[in-house]
């Protein structure tokens, strides 16, 4: 507080003057600072998220010739929804959506981990080869597909290189074709292989940074007791690490449950349907297909899958990032400490 | 239970600075040693040389005549108590105590484990807090989890980096009183690392006085306190400090008639005040202060600009600005060489 | 010393896997037409290094016998990028710097906001892209900047908010009470006494918005076609034109779309962990 202002005002509770002074002004600044925000809120949730109701209903297509809110006239029903939820597309699309981020998630996790250990102590050149590690996360997402179609082409570097690898030198096999574009069973692993890369720089950073943050003190009592590295992993580092990496798999998770734009560049979601994500068929029921109505059904139907995922993945994060807080600090004493008398009867009586 | 012996140990970190330097101690089988000294003498270093914590830079460590210099910590069989404890805040009291037990392979059955844990935290006094979260407890509580964790595995040497410092003042005192008298049941070799002279007098079978990475002096606690080897240690040890006057100052009690280059330390308990015209008064001095501890008074002098501390019954106190003499146990007087600050 | 090779070979190897790719696009833009994918062959170097892609995609090209099945003169949709990515920053910067003051120093919203807004970042934006469509068309808005910056805004308003919001949080409460006490409203408080604080923050979380609105793809891809068309939208025309195989302009293309976020990424490091994780992890 500013001390001449308060002794200028010199009479009797300046601090209860501030307290009304904010106490007015508060809640009304406090309405027009989130005002801006909710308009645009407004604008990109709500209005869209009731035409696309009203569409999932019907079967209109912008080719109809009838203006959007005249899709009344192809009423459906809930004929869309039946589609998507009883066909195969859909659930298909889901599963592997769900497949590649688990895989993703999985092996970005287990490469960044190993990273972040690997970086933990401090050696020549440590910050530049932080900067070789982080450029994939910069790279925009579009091109990284772009890149690995390039390098999974069937007669393109990768498989030359592996060529080289297990054929030239170590002579294990013949000359490598794998279609990594062209493969229905393998073109989701490319897409997985697309994300690890851009991806695995995140994870290894977050991981870094909760690894660096753990009580040294604590690692070394358990040396000195004789717990090996691997047990020191398992029973100090990897629970204290906890919260952080609850957070980063769920928001990494969160994130490839989106993908797109890496998938199409790579692969448009193909052969066929192969590797198509949800995004990707969404994309390409709505602009290839170009059926709206059943569209904005799996729209919707994928708002409500997200919605019920974010309301189980909130709490975790919540309660992650409160833990955080309480396990990384020094740990406060929770109560008073027993009298003395009380401690030298415990003593006595223990004896 | 072992025997430490350290040879010529030094520690050089880069930049080189020398945190300890040839250092020379043998601490016998069973002995209560402490590590005294102020911060950055290095102290803390040299435990952790024995700890295995860090590397010294040369030098050979000896358990038992085995050299284990290049052992790794966990194998060396030491027990480590932090001074901010360093338990395991997300495990259980339990499991913090079970702790070294559990990862030793082809240990005990779980059974066995179970009983030994029971046993420890009786010895500790946690029996009644073994599922609490150890992060939740209170400070003194988390000090017996760090002994008790340390105990179990039955170490031979056991290391402790000034524990009770954290603790309040009513619990460190009992607590020095029960590791002393635990470590003499069980005859272990203690190893205590402090910079409070008062805790290291009052425990230690020995001392090992420390100062800028160099032994100043080793011996026990009578030997260190009434016969100090050097300027250092005499007015490092001893609650109120001991009193350093040039001998020009009390020629009377200079030795050999050497005046010049001579500091004279005299403890506060060894000078009387007396009246001024008393015959025994060597010098003469103004009281600036009195401080009132209930069993003693310490009075403050000048003596020619001086400070001179005295320890004087409660009696007869004297009040500011009196002119006082002080008389002194010429037996109880440590000469110093003021160039090489050793005792004469 | 087993350990310490064992480390670096692990370092390399990873180093090298991660670092391939890059090289590939980097030296992919400066191959010439038959480098680019012979076949049964690989150039791991270009032989002849050229800038003809990048002349190709700024549209300098001289004929030079250069054949392409698509025009690749780029720089019409790169300005389109910077012109929207820089809008949609400045919107969401403006709305969410707001919003997160709010959030930070008022709680306003309670405590569902900022978990709502968390939730919104949950949405594949394909969902949304039938009635935006819809909405766009009736407001005139496809295919236009406008339209662009509006919805790259949106889209990245939460992260302005989630990220100003620990910025603000950090700074104390004392700093605007003692303006209010000097005779500060609330809003002069705020500009005059609390913005200047959190400047750091205000450009880490700009440029991090900046990458963001820069990297997309699909929103762009739905709701431009040929006015306002951005670079990435561009890059995925010529992979349709041509069979996909015009390697080297599109891989010029592709550096020049990374070098922006490559910079400002590298420029603000330090805040990437707490951006990316909504602010949840500070490092």
């Amino acid at each position: 507080m500013s001390e001449p202002a308060l002794e200028a005002e010199g009479r009797q509770a300046p601090h209860k003057r501030l307290a009304a002074r904010f106490g007015r002004s508060e809640s009304a600044v406090a309405q027009t600072l989130i005002a801006p925000g909710q308009l645009l809120l407004l604008f990109v949730i709500a209005f869209p998220a009731i035409v696309a109701i009203y569409i999932s209903f019907t079967g209109w297509t912008p080719e109809s010739g009838s203006l959007w809110y005249q899709a009344w006239k192809y009423w459906l029903w809930f004929d869309n929804y039946w589609e998507a939820l009883s066909g195969g597309a859909f659930w298909h699309a889901i599963l592997r959506t769900v497949i590649i981020t688990v895989l993703a998630v999985a092996f970005e996790f287990a490469i960044g981990f190993a990273l972040a250990l690997l970086f933990l102590k401090q050696f020549r050149g440590r910050s530049l080869l932080t900067v070789v590690f982080l450029l994939p996360m910069m790279v925009v997402p579009a091109v990284a597909g772009f890149i690995f179609y390039m390098l999974f082409q069937t007669d393109g570097p990768v498989n030359a290189g592996l060529t080289i690898l297990l054929h030239d030198v170590l002579h294990v096999t013949g000359g490598i074709h794998i279609g990594w574009l062209t493969d229905p069973s393998l073109v989701i692993y490319s897409v997985t292989i697309v994300d690890i890369w851009q991806w695995t720089p995140l994870m290894f950073l977050i991981l870094l940074s909760g690894l660096v943050a753990l009580p040294e003190d604590q690692l070394n009592a358990a040396r000195i007791l004789g717990a090996s590295y691997l047990q020191q992993l398992r029973y100090l580092v990897l629970p204290m690490m906890k919260p952080i990496i609850l957070i980063a798999v769920i928001i990494r998770a969160i994130e490839t449950l989106k993908l797109f734009d890496s998938a199409w560049l790579l692969t448009q979601g193909g052969p066929g349907d192969a590797s198509s994500t949800i995004s990707v068929y969404l994309y390409k029921t709505t602009f290839i297909a170009t059926r709206w109505g059943y569209a904005s059904a799996v729209a919707i139907l994928v708002l409500i899958f997200v919605s019920i995922l974010g309301m189980r993945a909130i709490r975790p994060i919540e309660a992650a990032t409160r833990e955080t807080i309480e396990e990384l600090a020094t740990a406060e004493p929770a109560d008073e400490a027993p009298s003395l008398e009380q401690e030298i009867e415990a003593g006595a009586v223990a004896r | 239970m072992a025997q430490i012996k350290i040879d010529t140990l030094t520690k050089e970190f880069p930049g080189g600075v020398v945190a300890v330097n040839a250092l020379n101690l043998d601490v016998p089988h069973g002995s209560f040693m402490a590590l005294l000294g102020p911060s950055g003498c290095g102290k803390t270093t040299t435990m952790n040389m024995v700890s295995g914590l860090e590397q010294p830079t040369s030098g050979e460590i000896y358990f038992d005549d085995e050299p284990i210099t290049r052992v790794s910590p966990g194998s060396r069989n030491v027990g480590f108590v932090f001074q901010n404890y360093a338990i395991f805040t997300h495990m259980t009291v339990y499991d913090n105590i079970g702790f070294g037990l559990k990862i030793r392979k082809g240990g005990l059955s779980k059974a066995e484990r179970h009983a030994e844990v029971q046993r420890i935290a009786e010895i500790v006094g946690l029996s009644g807090s073994l599922d609490r979260k150890a992060g939740r407890l209170s400070v003194n509580d988390m000090q017996k989890v760090a002994l008790g964790r340390s105990m179990i595995v039955k170490p031979a040497i056991f290391l402790l980096d000034e524990p009770f410092s954290n603790l309040d003042a009513a619990f460190r005192a009992y607590m020095r009183a029960e590791l002393k008298r635990i470590q003499h049941e069980i005859g272990q070799t203690m190893v205590y690392v402090t910079h409070d002279q008062v805790e290291a007098m009052s425990m230690a079978d020995r001392i090992a006085v420390m100062n800028l990475g160099e032994l100043q002096q080793y011996g026990t606690p009578d030997e260190i306190y009434n016969r100090p080897r050097n300027r250092f240690v005499a007015g490092f040890v001893g609650s109120t400090q001991m009193n350093f006057l040039p001998a020009a100052l009390a020629p009377s009690l200079a030795e050999d008639g050497r005046v010049d280059g001579v500091t004279l330390g005299i403890r506060p308990e060894a000078l009387d005040l007396v009246p001024t015209d008393d015959p025994r008064a060597l010098l003469r001095a103004s009281v600036v202060l009195v401080e009132p501890l209930g069993p003693k008074d310490i009075v403050h002098l000048e003596v020619e600009g001086r400070p001179v501390r005295v320890v004087a019954p409660p009696g007869r106190r004297p009040r500011v600005g009196d002119n006082v003499g002080v008389a002194c146990d010429t037996k109880r007087v440590h000469r110093f060489d003021d160039e090489t600050d050793l005792t004469i | 010393m087993l350990r310490i090779t064992g480390k670096v070979v692990s370092i390399a190897v990873l180093g090298a896997g991660f670092l391939f790719p890059l090289y590939w696009i980097l030296t992919m833009a400066f191959k010439p037409q038959d480098e680019w994918s012979p076949v049964g062959h690989v150039y791991w170097t270009p032989q002849h290094w050229t800038l003809d892609n990048f002349r190709q995609i700024f549209g300098v090209a001289q004929s030079t016998g250069f054949f392409t099945a698509a025009p690749t003169d780029a720089t019409g949709p790169i300005v389109h990028s910077i012109v929207s990515a820089t809008g949609g920053t400045l919107l969401a910067m403006a709305a969410g710097v707001f919003t997160a003051y709010g959030i930070a120093r008022f709680r306003a919203g309670g405590s569902f906001l900022p978990f709502q807004i968390l939730q919104l970042r949950m949405f594949p934006p394909v969902a949304i892209v039938i009635p935006l469509l819809i909405m766009y068309s009736y407001l005139h808005l496809v295919d236009t900047y406008w339209g662009l910056i509006l919805i790259y805004g949106a889209v990245t308003f939460p992260f302005a908010v989630w990220l100003m919001r620990s910025f603000f949080v950090e700074v104390p409460r004392e700093i605007s009470e003692a303006a209010i006490v000097d005779g500060c409203s609330q809003w002069g408080a705020f500009f005059k006494a609390v913005l200047p604080q959190v400047r750091g923050g205000l450009a880490a979380t700009a440029l991090f918005v900046f990458i963001l609105n820069w990297s997309d793809f699909l929103l762009a891809l739905v709701l431009t076609s040929n006015r306002v068309q951005t670079a990435p939208v561009f890059l995925n025309s010529l992979q349709s034109a041509g069979a996909g195989q015009e390697y080297g302009p599109q891989a010029a293309l592709g550096l020049v779309l990374i070098v922006p976020p490559a910079v400002f990424g590298l420029a603000i490091q330090r805040y990437l962990v707490r951006g990316l994780t909504f602010g949840a992890i500070k490092r």
